[in-house]
């Protein structure tokens, strides 16, 4: 379960979703791909392991638990 | 910064499911029900001993079946004084310390030969016991003719015993019981919960 107290809503993660919700975590995308292959690709194909990888950072931006945030340019 | 150990332990979790479901991610629909009167949030929610109160006493009586419709009249209308979840906030007239925590009827269980009706009153300390008889005791007071009301038909002829219980609550010690009321102790503050990035 995770609160968003932002939005003030209860959502349900399933293990799944609670894995990539984990890695998202101030990873960039290429470090959160490889570290969720590298623990899914054992039992998936890297094809399918990516479209759920898509599927699961779909819906918890969706949800408002993860935000994208653009790389901090150098001056 | 990234919950090594949370990683880890669902990294763990995954790894000992023969078959992994594809990802979910549910909305939770929250569903609050009341009898449409909430008590307002305070210090009796954040602090334990201060919910029902130190000291808990229980009535037990019967009331006879013949009487259920007029009890019921009664009661609501001892409640609008001594408060209650159902009919709102204790009237100012309630002795300081003093929680009339509801009348039930016991649905199942509970000892054999006992009444099946229970009245719940909380009590802050030994002050508030003391109160609680002054108050009881002076005759025409909104509180004295509510528990009046309250009591009015108990049925003393019931052959189901009538018993009043006192439990105190073991964790606050009865030294604290007996003494002056604590100072409250400062309320812990939450943090907010952190949100990912």
């Amino acid at each position: 379960m995770v609160y968003n107290a932002a939005t003030r809503k209860l959502t349900q993660l399933n293990l799944h979703a609670w894995l990539v919700f984990e890695l998202c975590s101030n990873r960039r995308y290429p470090a959160l791909e490889e570290q969720y292959l590298a623990t899914m690709t054992a039992r998936t194909s890297k094809a399918v392991a990516r479209r759920q990888l898509d599927e699961a950072l779909h819906h918890l931006l969706r949800e408002g638990l993860v935000e994208v945030v653009p790389d901090r340019k150098s001056p | 910064m990234p919950s090594k150990g949370k990683l880890d332990l669902v990294t763990s979790l995954m790894n000992q499911q023969l078959i992994v479901a594809p990802p979910r991610v549910d909305e939770v629909q929250i569903e609050v029900r009341t009898n449409g009167f909430v008590r307002p949030a305070s210090s009796m929610t954040q602090d334990a001993p201060e919910l029902l109160g130190e000291v808990l006493v229980e009535w037990t009586f019967s009331v006879s079946e013949a009487d259920y419709p007029a009890f019921q009249q009664a009661l609501q209308e001892a409640e609008k004084v001594l408060g209650s979840t159902a009919s709102g906030e204790p009237a100012d007239s309630m002795p300081d310390g003093v929680r009339y925590l509801g009348t039930y009827f016991v649905l199942s269980g509970g000892p054999s030969g006992a009444g099946r009706y229970r009245t719940l009153w909380g009590y802050r300390d030994f002050a508030a016991f003391q109160g609680y008889s002054d108050a009881a005791a002076s005759g025409e007071s909104e509180f004295a003719q509510a528990l009046r009301l309250l009591t009015l038909y108990h049925d003393r002829t019931s052959p189901a015993t009538s018993t009043t219980t006192a439990i105190a609550l073991r964790a606050a010690g009865l030294r604290r019981v007996w003494d002056e009321p604590p100072e409250a102790a400062p309320r812990k503050r939450r943090a907010p919960a952190p949100r990912r990035r």
